[in-house]
């Protein structure tokens, strides 16, 4: 392998890194939400009953 | 409580800025005489590296913070550093990784600079672990912040340890000046504070992730004792 591709290597290592964590947290921010959601909804219909 | 955190400013200040700064590495920056290309990796070798130090500061700030006033928001704030400063050092170590097997024709070499981060890699990652742990949320707490504290003496080891020890990794911000051509330094320091603002957006979005969870853990324990009061 020679320089460039090297240097493509460690910037796609880089960028699909941040890339992949960030997926992974918009995943958990979208599970937390809907959680979230359905637990006052939940808590609603409790304090009516 | 407010659960949502707008990280959208910084992250896409962030990105353009970051986009900028590929024209920096590529176009204005000269080729190194001794690495050429392959040296370009350093401007983003440097940001990630130094966001995974600041992550780590934060993180020990925020413990102490925590230790003494037991208020839970510094501990998720401790918990949301750590973790961005995992990826950042995992981030840091793999390019750095690449770079070496370049420049040295190793991936790995146990340099006093190499040594001293991935020993604070596991510390950290040790963290990590301990979060993950099912014991009391305090004690947990507790911990984590004192594993926090005490890991972030390492950081000024890995910062110092090119200049203290004989070590192969290039020690770019030296006594006398550093060994970096201007429009080097420029493209530089133009990509740690881009990189920053990427770093500030991701500490956002994960502190308020971890708020919005102890949200959840509210209204779960609040259903729970409504249910115990009606039983």
């Amino acid at each position: 392998m020679n320089a460039l591709n090297w240097l493509v290597a460690a910037n796609a290592l880089l960028w699909l890194g941040l890339g992949a964590y960030v997926a992974w947290m918009a995943r958990a921010q979208r599970h937390l939400e809907q959680r979230v959601l359905r637990q006052e909804q939940a808590n609603l219909e409790h304090a009516h009953d | 409580m407010q659960t949502r955190f707008f990280p959208a400013a910084p992250a896409l200040a962030g990105g353009a800025g970051m986009a900028c700064c590929q024209w920096l590495a590529y176009g204005y920056a000269p080729l190194e005489q001794t690495m050429g290309l392959a040296q370009k990796i350093f401007y983003f070798h440097l940001p990630v590296a130094w966001w995974c130090f600041v992550s780590f500061f934060v993180a020990c700030a925020a413990a102490i913070a925590y230790l003494k006033t037991r208020r839970p928001a510094w501990d998720m704030l401790c918990a949301a550093a750590v973790e961005i400063g995992m990826v950042c050092a995992t981030l840091a170590l793999l390019t750095g990784s690449v770079w070496g097997r370049h420049s040295w024709g190793v991936w790995w070499t146990w340099d006093p600079r190499l040594t001293t981060t991935l020993i604070l890699w596991f510390i950290y990652a040790g963290y990590v672990a301990l979060r993950a742990m099912d014991m009391p949320p305090e004690r947990r707490a507790v911990l984590g912040s004192v594993v926090a504290i005490a890991g972030f003496i390492d950081v000024p080891l890995v910062f110092l340890s090119a200049r203290l020890w004989r070590s192969i990794h290039p020690a770019v911000f030296a006594s006398r000046g550093g060994g970096l051509e201007p429009e080097m330094a420029v493209a530089a320091i133009a990509s740690v504070l881009c990189f920053g603002l990427v770093w500030l957006a991701l500490l956002s979005l994960r502190y308020g992730q971890m708020r919005m969870a102890a949200r959840l853990d509210q209204l779960l324990l609040k259903n729970m004792s409504d249910d115990d009061l009606a039983a």
